[in-house]
């Protein structure tokens, strides 16, 4: 019942630019009009308002106009690789492992030099340079200024050493001296945004003690929201009583607005949200009043103070009444700090998701892809049939260009394409990918990580709903420039290339995988064998298949001769893989090759496929090889295969070379060492 | 011959220490000593078996002509500063680089200055992992241009084993 209304609804609140008349007068009429798209032409809509056009006598362009130009007729070229990397055969990284590594020691080597040029600064400090570059000169940890005076303030704030700047300013007050108001309230600002902590600060260069004190928060952080902390998200520090940020707005005696607002803000940031309102509260009582981004952080943070969705409303209803009250004008963040916290609304956050948008609408704020984000993850719960908000927001979206404007707006890509899986609709899935491709978007992909998820979803969609040419064409401009994929994903393009007939491109996906260093994945391999062997193809494929195959054959015997421990938990023989190796050399006419594979069976105690066995006789009794069919027969003697005594029949009545006694010989003697198996066994 | 000189009680001295089995016969050299030892040319070897890089195979009187310079930038010119601080600082850098690639060079290193901005070319051996040698780039360019006082930027390409050019 409610879908309708909310697909109306959103329709209009969408279509910021259409004047409040209008959008009345649409919201009486059905929800038909909202599927119409052609009706509603922005730009038709303000062109009514006759600004005058003004032709300016000189333009001044950006410096980097030409280059910008220049670049929007640059695609991105498939082959190549991420700019932070080398391109060189060599150097290029080939699985999502080494691209973390590549990039990680290239960074972990300009640190080891910057700590190389900090601890000798004594080599560094020739000033030849004219003029004098700050950035290639060592950071030294003393200063110009010594003696406690504001100036020596000044110069410990311009270079953010906040533990040096909180020394100065006590030992200025203590001294009986006075420091601005506006001083001050930097300090206050740098120490809370930093949480009282030197940026910049390496946990690694840190002493032993001291990283254990950092990391102790950081676990019970982790045991609070349930989930681990990913590694490559910043451990973040809680807010501790008597820190210098604390300290210093306990020593001052009259706090302003500003100081509040900058305590408060460091509160919400280091998660200490109690505390951030309790000196919320303090602040009103003394009748100050809070700038929009206190109240945009406060927003954010109401979800931890707070646990019924009714409850964490009604707070931020509260909050935005405020705001009202105190006249101050709402900003995009304040709405999409809204939004976020109506995420962990349940169904209040649902109904009341509308209301918020419709006052963005009202206040003209264009909504940045984290509204998105948060809109689609209030009406997509991740345990209900996904609805179709989505079709919506791409309605809305498509072609515009976005900047960043909000922490959040590099999720939307990762989570719009997780709903298009969900959906199962490929097409949307397009419609997202060119939006991505649009202008500058690609920026807000987010990092290296959301793009590979971003990418693995993405190709899943397309190998299970598209065909065969249309995925090969996607997964050879994906892979590998932008995206490595994991063994699932190959196994699904794998399935996607067998739906489609397309089995002479296991070749290429071979070679792929080999770069990939997925050779080794007994699951991977053992899925290549089987969607090789499962039909018989044309003789011509059969023979594309030969260098895999024997590449295989090569690398799992490789892990049987090396040594112990490198043998450990890689390649091993399995009765399916024996089977379709077997298969695969016979059909590709290498009866010779097959026959050696026999011995592997008993070596590995392992059974052959009765197709396989079956089809390996057949092709002996065509070549008529007496020798090569005897051993197939001993071995399906040895392993036990039901339909013996059948092959041997056959085998008699169709090589006239084999003699009786020879058969009967093979089968009593393998039946009677099968029995004296039995006998020692029990 | 050495009998007017013997009356001079020092100098007999001198042609007696001189003359004497321990010391080496070419002690003093009345012509300039012929080792057939020149710069950047290579002796061919018996077998003919010594490879040579093209860098190496082309002797200096080629430079500018089937090879380049190691060194680009301008104070070589005409009425141009710096010559000497310019050689001083290639030298640094090279044996810098050869210091902190050792054993991975495969050729001569090129230093080149392009405005403020000196970019240099390695060609690399496949001698180290390759996530070793991203850690030395971004380890030579932070410290080079700290010692230099401008952007250093290295640009790397890898070969699995020297160019041979030809064996002499």
């Amino acid at each position: 019942m409610a879908a309708p209304f909310q697909r109306c609804a959103c329709r209009i609140v969408f279509r910021s630019r259409i004047s409040r008349e209008q959008r009345d007068a649409r919201s009486l009429s059905s929800s038909g009009i909202a599927g119409n798209k052609s009706e509603t032409a922005p730009t038709e809509e303000k062109g009514s308002e006759e600004v005058p056009l003004v032709i300016p006598r000189k333009k001044k362009w950006d410096k980097l106009a030409v280059l910008k130009a220049l670049s929007t007729t640059v695609k991105r070229d498939p082959t190549s690789v991420d700019y932070n990397f080398i391109d060189d055969p060599y150097l290029i990284p080939r699985t999502t492992m080494q691209y973390k590594w590549f990039s990680l020691a290239k960074e972990s080597g300009q640190k080891a030099a910057e700590f190389f040029i900090n601890k000798n600064p004594q080599f560094f400090q020739q000033e030849f340079a004219e003029p004098s570059i700050e950035a290639f000169l060592p950071k030294t940890s003393t200063f110009l200024i010594e003696e406690p005076c504001e100036e020596a303030l000044q110069e410990r704030l311009s270079r953010k050493a906040l533990k040096a700047a909180t020394d100065m300013y006590f030992q200025i007050v203590d001294g009986g001296g006075t420091v601005s108001q506006d001083m001050t309230a930097d300090l206050l600002d740098l120490l809370c945004f930093h949480g009282s902590r030197d940026p910049g600060q390496e946990a690694s260069l840190l002493s032993p003690e001291e990283q254990e004190e950092d990391a102790e928060p950081s676990r019970r952080r982790s045991n609070v929201k349930g989930r681990m902390r990913r590694a490559n998200e910043p451990a973040v520090r809680r807010w501790r009583d008597g820190d210098d940020a604390d300290r210093l707005f306990n020593s001052l005696a009259e706090p302003s607005a500003r100081n509040y607002c900058s305590l408060i803000k460091g509160l919400a940031k280091y998660e200490a949200a109690d505390q951030a309102f309790r000196t919320y509260n303090d602040m009103q009582q003394k009748g100050l009043r809070a700038d929009v981004s206190t109240y945009n952080a406060l927003i954010y943070s109401v979800k931890e103070v707070r646990d019924r969705y009714e409850e964490r409303w009604d707070l931020i209803q509260q909050l935005l009444n405020q705001l009202r009250l105190e006249q101050i004008r709402p900003d995009l963040q304040t709405f999409n700090a809204t939004l976020r916290s109506l995420r962990f609304c349940g169904l209040t956050g649902r109904r009341s998701c509308l209301d918020v948008l419709r006052e963005m609408v009202h206040l003209g704020i264009e909504p940045s892809l984290a509204s998105y984000t948060h809109i689609l993850s209030i009406f997509n719960p991740s345990n209900t049939p996904p609805s179709d908000i989505l079709y919506q927001i791409m309605d809305e979206i498509e072609r515009k260009e976005f900047t960043i404007q909000d922490q959040d707006d590099n999720r939307f890509f990762v989570d719009a394409m997780n709903m298009c899986l969900r959906m199962n609709d490929v097409e949307l899935a397009y419609r997202l990918h060119k939006l991505q491709e649009t202008g500058e978007n690609w920026r807000l992909l987010g990092d290296s990580y959301a793009r590979s998820v971003y990418y693995g979803k993405f190709l899943n969609l397309i190998c299970q709903m598209e065909g065969g040419e249309e995925m090969w064409k996607w997964y050879k401009n994906l892979v590998p420039s932008v995206y490595y994929p994991n063994v699932p994903a190959i196994l699904n393009i794998l399935r996607a290339l067998e739906v489609s007939n397309m089995h002479h491109k296991v070749t290429d996906l071979w070679e792929d995988i080999r770069s990939l260093q997925h050779f080794n994945k007994q699951e991977l391999v053992e899925g290549v064998l089987e969607f090789m062997a499962r039909e018989k193809q044309a003789p011509e494929v059969q023979q594309l298949f030969m260098p895999v195959v024997q590449n295989i054959k090569d690398n799992i015997e490789f892990y049987y001769k090396a040594a112990a421990p490198a043998r450990r938990a890689t390649l091993s023989w399995s009765s399916t893989s024996l089977s379709n190796l077997l298969i695969l050399y016979l059909r590709a006419g290498e009866l010779k090759k097959a026959s050696e594979m026999l011995p592997l069976f008993k070596e590995h105690t392992k059974t052959p496929r009765a197709e396989a066995m079956e089809e390996y006789l057949a092709v002996c009794v065509e070549a008529k090889d007496k020798v090569k069919a005897k051993a197939g027969l001993s071995v399906a003697v040895h392993c036990g295969l039901p339909k013996i005594v059948e092959y041997a029949e056959n085998l008699k009545s169709s090589m006239t070379e084999i003699e009786q006694s020879e058969i009967d010989a093979i089968l009593k003697e393998e039946i009677s060492v099968g029995a004296e198996e039995m006998k020692t066994n029990q | 011959m050495a009998a007017p000189l013997a009356k001079i009680p020092s100098c007999a001295e001198f042609l007696r220490v001189l003359t004497s089995p321990r010391i080496p016969s070419r002690f003093l050299h009345v012509t300039s000593a012929c080792h057939k030892a020149q710069a950047a040319k290579y002796k061919i070897s018996k077998d003919g078996n010594k490879p040579l890089t093209y860098e190496m195979a082309n002797p200096p009187h080629f430079i500018g002509v089937r090879k380049s310079w190691n060194s680009w930038h301008t104070s070589n010119l005409w009425e141009q500063p710096g010559a000497a601080d310019r050689t001083f600082e290639d030298m640094f850098i090279r044996k810098f680089l050869q210091g902190t690639f050792h054993n991975c060079l495969a050729d001569e290193i090129i230093v080149k200055r392009r405005h403020n901005t000196i970019f240099i070319a390695l060609l690399l051996l496949r001698k180290l992992d390759p996530q070793k040698y991203y850690f030395l780039l971004g380890y030579t360019e932070t410290l080079l241009s700290h010692f230099l006082k401008c952007p250093v930027k290295v640009e790397v390409s890898v070969v699995p084993r020297k160019v041979v050019y030809k064996y002499i």
